[in-house]
């Protein structure tokens, strides 16, 4: 699918033909069974504003187990200059990363096989701080229509559904470490730098999380990618919790081996919130001491949130 | 609640259109791009997993306003006049799997046939194992229908624990 034909295929570019805030998902599934432990990864690259900005990755997936690995990739991507595919106007495209060493092939499986998803979900700017369309049924004699009901019916929704509620916050290189826990304990992710807010729902910090300002459907996507580790036989996990209830975890993944990249962990889940509910994300690692978050740019620990229904 | 893809409505020159006419065009519309097609569910009760790929029959709808669910064939079918683009996210949980080679994933059926292996991860051998992953699909309103699968190399059950849940959403995107 490509309704507003921004793709070229040379280049496997999405080129922005509207200006705002893109959900980018995808996976890069390789054609590895082995059972030594490699890193896999799939990420995005970007030109935003007309810079080039360098690839940042989904999760590190840890894979050696005897079937072809699926890494996970979501990440809220602004794009602001549009223009023809192969053109000079800003674009999204996929990376995969493998560290096996030598040649790997993407995974030509029909159910699993590579794949991008890039979805406009915000404008730059707009109406902040509007409710949830009512959708109110229009008024019947002997009422009549008034500027009431043309702003609050036409205007104020579509101000809300072009400029809906998004944000994401990630961890900038510091010293913050996941203690070692025994599932299905968890720390809370101490995410220190906001990209995009625009209900200012977030807080930073390590008790911090993101308030929801407006009740709703939302998609909620976190990862957590840890520095390289000696340790083996290590869970890794990643969840999300709301208003401090039982963790819902997405991920709890195994590394097997002392790595040298990074391993992580995602949650991707969609969940009802109410106005106000409080969701932080939560890590939790095994590897018998702290670890620290990977520190490198490429290697994001984030969070994302998306509201999508009433 | 029910429904339908909008459609752009046409303002014909020298009509005068009555309050009925506004919630046609403007409200059902909006409506509808509001609050989306949802379907929200999760397996609490457990269920056993064979050694390969198992189909949950979720137990626990957390949500289905157009009542797509059908909990004997464990579908969810598109509503009529909703075909449309989709998003599936879903979160596989298995119990310990209790060996170190285990695989779990996290698998959409279309049609009762393999659609996209969305996650794939190392089980941890110790304690519950999971996987998140998601991908967007095209369906048919009224026709198509699709499940959630879970691929396990050890056969054990899912879990029970709250938080360990195996989970399964899917959402409107687009006509």
């Amino acid at each position: 699918m490509d309704n507003w034909q921004g793709h070229l295929t040379t280049s496997s570019s999405y080129y922005c033909q509207v200006p705002g805030w893109y959900l980018c998902q995808g996976t890069t599934p390789f054609a590895y069974t082995g059972t030594t432990q490699y890193c896999f990864a799939a990420g995005f690259k970007a030109t935003t504003g007309g810079v080039s900005v360098p690839a940042v990755r989904g999760q590190l997936l840890l894979m050696g187990s005897g079937k072809n690995p699926v890494p996970q990739a979501c990440d809220l991507i602004e794009q602001t200059v549009t223009g023809p595919p192969g053109g000079t106007g800003d674009g999204i495209y996929m990376t995969g990363l493998q560290t096996s060493g030598g040649t790997l092939n993407s995974s030509a499986t029909g159910s699993k096989v590579p794949y991008m998803s890039v979805r406009w979900v915000c404008a730059i700017s707009g109406t902040a701080t509007l409710g949830v369309p009512a959708n109110a049924a229009w008024p019947v004699p002997p009422s009549y229509v008034t500027a009431l009901e043309l702003n609050t019916g036409i205007r104020d929704t579509i101000r809300f559904l072009t400029y809906p509620p998004v944000c994401k916050a990630y961890y900038t290189a510091g010293s913050a470490t996941i203690p070692n826990q025994v599932f299905p304990a968890g720390t809370v992710v101490p995410l220190n730098t906001i990209l995009v807010d625009n209900y200012n729902g977030f807080v930073t910090g390590g008790s911090g999380g993101f308030s929801a300002p407006v009740a709703g459907v939302y998609c909620l996507y976190a990862q957590v990618n840890y520095a390289s580790s000696s340790a083996t036989s290590t869970a890794y996990s990643a969840g999300l919790s709301v208003n401090g209830a039982a963790i819902q975890w997405g991920d709890s993944t195994f590394k097997f081996a002392a790595d040298s990249t990074g391993g992580g962990a995602v949650v991707r889940k969609r969940i009802r919130l109410a106005y106000n509910d409080f969701v932080q994300f939560y890590a939790q690692q095994s590897s018998g001491g702290a670890l620290a978050l990977n520190t490198s740019v490429g290697n994001q620990t984030r969070f994302i949130a998306v509201w999508e229904s009433a | 609640m029910s429904g339908t893809d909008p459609v752009a409505p046409d303002f014909i020159a020298g009509y005068g259109p009555l309050p009925a006419d506004f919630n046609a065009w403007v409200q059902a519309p909006f409506t509808f791009l509001t609050s989306k097609v949802v379907f929200r569910a999760q397996m609490q009760g457990g269920t056993s997993l064979s050694a390969g790929s198992t189909q949950v029959y979720w137990d626990t709808i957390l949500e289905d306003p157009y009542g797509g669910w059908s909990s004997g064939a464990g579908t969810w079918t598109c509503p009529a006049g909703c075909s449309g683009w989709y998003e599936v996210t879903m979160s596989a949980w298995s119990a310990n799997p209790g060996i170190t080679t285990d695989v779990i994933e996290s698998i959409l059926y279309l049609n009762g046939s393999i659609y996209s292996e969305m996650s794939a991860s190392w089980g941890v051998d110790g304690h519950a194992t999971g996987t998140s992953g998601s991908v967007p699909v095209s369906l048919y309103g009224g026709q198509d229908a699709i499940s959630g699968w879970i691929y396990s190399t050890a056969s054990v059950s899912t879990p029970t624990t709250n938080g360990q849940y195996p989970t399964f959403e899917v959402i409107w995107l687009a006509a």
